[in-house]
């Protein structure tokens, strides 16, 4: 069983509409797993599900041995859109998870700049999330789903509304952190190469099911010259094939 | 250039006036010249005699617009966090605020006597729904992803009471206190016409009963400047509380 084991998932909204249907997927302790699929196959649902903010229909999910019932401190979130609350400034958004549970500390202040610090973010500290740019404003919210220190992060999309240069960035970035802190993270995206350039698995997903698997065997630590590498892009379209085949399987079946 | 423009329009429009009230001889009674409106408001305010009307008007303005806007803000917070109150009280609330205020101003002086308490009631109650109506609104549209986000910090619903929804609604719930300063100028002045002794509403209805045109215009001048200052001091509040708010929210200027 790995360090978060999710068993026989389904949900759905009513008896005609599966969303996610049964799926099985163990991650073990520190790795970097990503779901992958077109937009509306029930990624985001599925990591709400894992996540404790959507109970799935049946099924059971673990993280270290225990049952997800409703969020846990355990659990780090990273939105599609950074969510930051306006009115606050950088530190006090990256502090607010602490702020909630009631533990801001100096000491835990002298974490909120360290993390900052180490996402390139050091003289933004007092800044307000309106003076910052979207790349920014990204990495603020990534700090601020790691300051309570979570053995496991979930991503949705977080770079998605990123030019490609800034999405780089943020990659290595995020890399380094989750390596540094051993961080255990289940991402979603529907950025090939994204993907592949971070997972060490990547699960491809269509109408709520789990197609395929593909285990990335690129060494780490991963430089981003291995984006233009032969493998890393024979990886992407091997996989941009499968998407291709099964979204095609799907439509045809629809069809009929 | 615009304000150049406006301040020429205003000129214009008092020069149109005074020539008007020379030329066609209508009676001052009816229409005084704005150089006999300007007589006796500096004479009003030189002597005093305005003073303490404006302290009056003011005073009352401030006292409904603080109940009415407390009541007004905590009933909203209410019943957007409690449905079966919503449901329970809605329709009560609805009925109170379709009933004209001003119509009630007679039984507030039975209740409450002639004087400052019943023009107080009155512009509290004319201030209280616009807070209610927009606190209410405005803590109810969270966009779903905030909501999330303090759902997985395990936050308790006070907290996301104080610390998401009432930040997140306050240009909403800020654009009800502007609307409430409006009206609580009005429930003053009308609730003065009814029940007081004192205040600029008072000093219109003595001014009538003397036959003063003149001084009643001076008194619209001064009803006209005591709301653009509560409203413009309403901006400025807002502005400060909305410094770090998202670009698009009001900044006072149109």
């Amino acid at each position: 069983m790995g360090f978060v084991s999710i068993k026989d998932i389904c949900f759905s909204y009513d008896a005609n509409q599966t969303i996610i249907k049964n799926i099985s997927w163990d991650i073990p302790k520190g790795e970097f797993h990503t779901l992958i699929g077109r937009s509306g196959c029930g990624k985001t649902t599925f990591l709400k599900i894992v996540a404790g903010l959507i109970s799935p229909t049946s099924g059971k999910i673990s993280i270290d041995g225990t049952t997800v019932l409703t969020p846990s401190h355990r659990t780090g979130f990273v939105f599609q859109t950074p969510t930051l609350l306006e009115w606050l400034s950088v530190i006090d958004n990256v502090l607010l998870p602490l702020t909630i549970s009631s533990k801001k500390k100096p000491e835990y202040v002298d974490l909120g700049l360290n993390i900052l610090a180490s996402m390139g973010l050091k003289k933004h500290t007092h800044k307000y999330p309106n003076e910052l740019s979207g790349g920014q404003q990204s990495r603020v919210s990534i700090a601020r789903a790691l300051i309570t220190e979570p053995s496991l992060l979930l991503m949705d999309e977080p770079f998605a509304s990123l030019d490609a240069m800034t999405r780089q960035d943020l990659q290595i970035d995020l890399l380094r952190l989750c390596v540094k802190r051993k961080t255990t993270v289940l991402f979603i995206t529907h950025d090939i190469s994204e993907a592949v350039y971070l997972s060490d698995k990547i699960a491809l997903m269509d109408s709520g099911e789990i197609q395929q698997n593909f285990p990335i065997e690129i060494d780490r630590p991963r430089k981003n010259e291995i984006r233009y590498s032969a493998s890393f892009n024979n990886l992407c379209s091997d996989i941009h094939t499968c998407l291709k085949v099964y979204h095609g399987q799907t439509d045809e079946a629809k069809s009929k | 250039m615009t304000k150049i423009f406006s301040s020429l329009l205003f000129l214009l429009f008092i020069t149109g006036w005074e020539l008007f009230c020379n030329i066609s001889g209508v009676s001052k009674l009816i229409i005084p010249a704005p150089s006999e409106i300007g007589i006796v408001l500096w004479d009003g305010l030189y002597r005093g005699y305005l003073w303490l009307h404006i302290w009056v008007t003011s005073l009352e303005m401030a006292l409904g617009l603080i109940i009415g806007c407390s009541i007004g803000f905590i009933s909203g917070l209410v019943l957007a966090e409690n449905k079966f109150l919503r449901d329970l009280l809605w329709p009560y609330i609805l009925a109170s605020q379709v009933i004209p205020k001003l119509a009630l101003g007679p039984l507030f002086i039975i209740w409450f006597g002639f004087g400052m308490t019943s023009t107080v009631v009155i512009t509290a109650l004319i201030c209280f729904f616009p807070l209610l109506e927009n606190t209410f609104t405005g803590v109810q549209y969270i966009p779903p992803e905030k909501r999330e986000l303090f759902r997985m910090f395990r936050a308790s619903k006070l907290q996301t009471l104080i610390k998401l929804k009432i930040p997140h609604g306050l240009p909403t719930i800020l654009a009800g206190i502007r609307v409430s300063v409006v009206l609580a100028l009005v429930g003053a002045v009308v609730g003065e016409f009814l029940s007081g002794q004192k205040g600029l509403g008072a000093t219109i209805i003595a001014a009538q009963g003397m036959m003063d045109s003149a001084l009643m215009f001076a008194v619209f001048v001064i009803i006209t400047i005591v709301g653009l200052v509560f409203y413009f001091v309403a901006t400025v509040v807002e502005s400060f509380l909305l410094r770090h708010h998202k670009e698009g929210t009001f900044n006072g200027k149109y």
